[in-house]
């Protein structure tokens, strides 16, 4: 079966470039343009890994991974940000609550979103060069 | 890079991860455990948390957390991601098996 991957962001052109990275794969891709969209789309079908970007609105990224842990403690989900102090406050809070996250660097071109998607479903260990 | 300058060679292994999640401590302690002996004398493993210090991860362009990233003096650099808990895959992508 092939395994789901979820992009929640409000940016079209993130979606859009998540789609276009992954198109040519066996990985089925879908988005959500807003935290409460993305809950809809996991609760009704269970993903593999979800990209989550922290700063939207209505509710934000952080709300939306606690709506997500609530579903399902142990999805892998990653969290789009740039990695500044000030964004990541509410995250280091979430944190300190237990609530368990990746970290992928926004923005992200297309080879590195392959890279980053095969590495955490892969189960194996790949080779990076630095960007 | 020859085999004898990479056993000369200090080495430094820094792992990025995202907070204190048990799942990171145990694969840091599966990485100490691992290269510790090999590290003994070279260098030494260090962990950041990109929550508490994401300049560092800026600064050393990670984009994707875990990340390690091994330093070979003199001799640049290699990266992996992925599953970093099966520390003998990790040793054959870093060319540092023991």
């Amino acid at each position: 079966m092939s395994q789901r991957i979820l992009i929640i962001d409000d940016e079209e052109g993130v979606r859009d470039a998540f789609e276009m990275a992954l198109f040519d794969t066996d990985y089925v891709v879908e988005t959500a343009e807003t935290g409460e969209q993305g809950l809809e789309k996991a609760r009704a079908s269970r993903p593999d890994l979800v990209f989550l970007d922290l700063r939207m609105p209505g509710i934000n990224g952080v709300q939306t991974l606690r709506g997500l842990r609530e579903l399902y403690p142990d999805l892998n989900v990653h969290i789009m940000t740039a990695f500044y102090q000030q964004y990541l406050s509410e995250l280091r809070q979430a944190n300190e609550e237990g609530i368990t996250f990746e970290l992928s660097r926004k923005p992200m071109d297309g080879s590195q979103i392959r890279m980053i998607v095969n590495s955490q479903l892969g189960g194996d260990v790949l080779s990076m060069e630095a960007q | 890079m020859t085999e004898n300058t990479k056993t000369e060679t200090g080495i430094t292994l820094t792992l990025f991860v995202s907070g204190q999640a048990p799942r990171n401590q145990r694969v840091a302690a599966a990485l100490e455990g691992f290269f510790g002996p090999l590290l003994q004398g070279r260098g030494r493993l260090s962990v950041v948390d990109v929550l508490q210090q994401p300049e560092l991860a800026e600064a050393a362009d990670v984009i994707v957390t875990p990340t390690l990233v091994a330093s070979f003096e003199g001799n640049g650099e290699k990266r992996v991601i992925g599953n970093l808990a099966d520390v003998e895959r990790v040793a054959v992508m870093l060319s540092l098996e023991p």
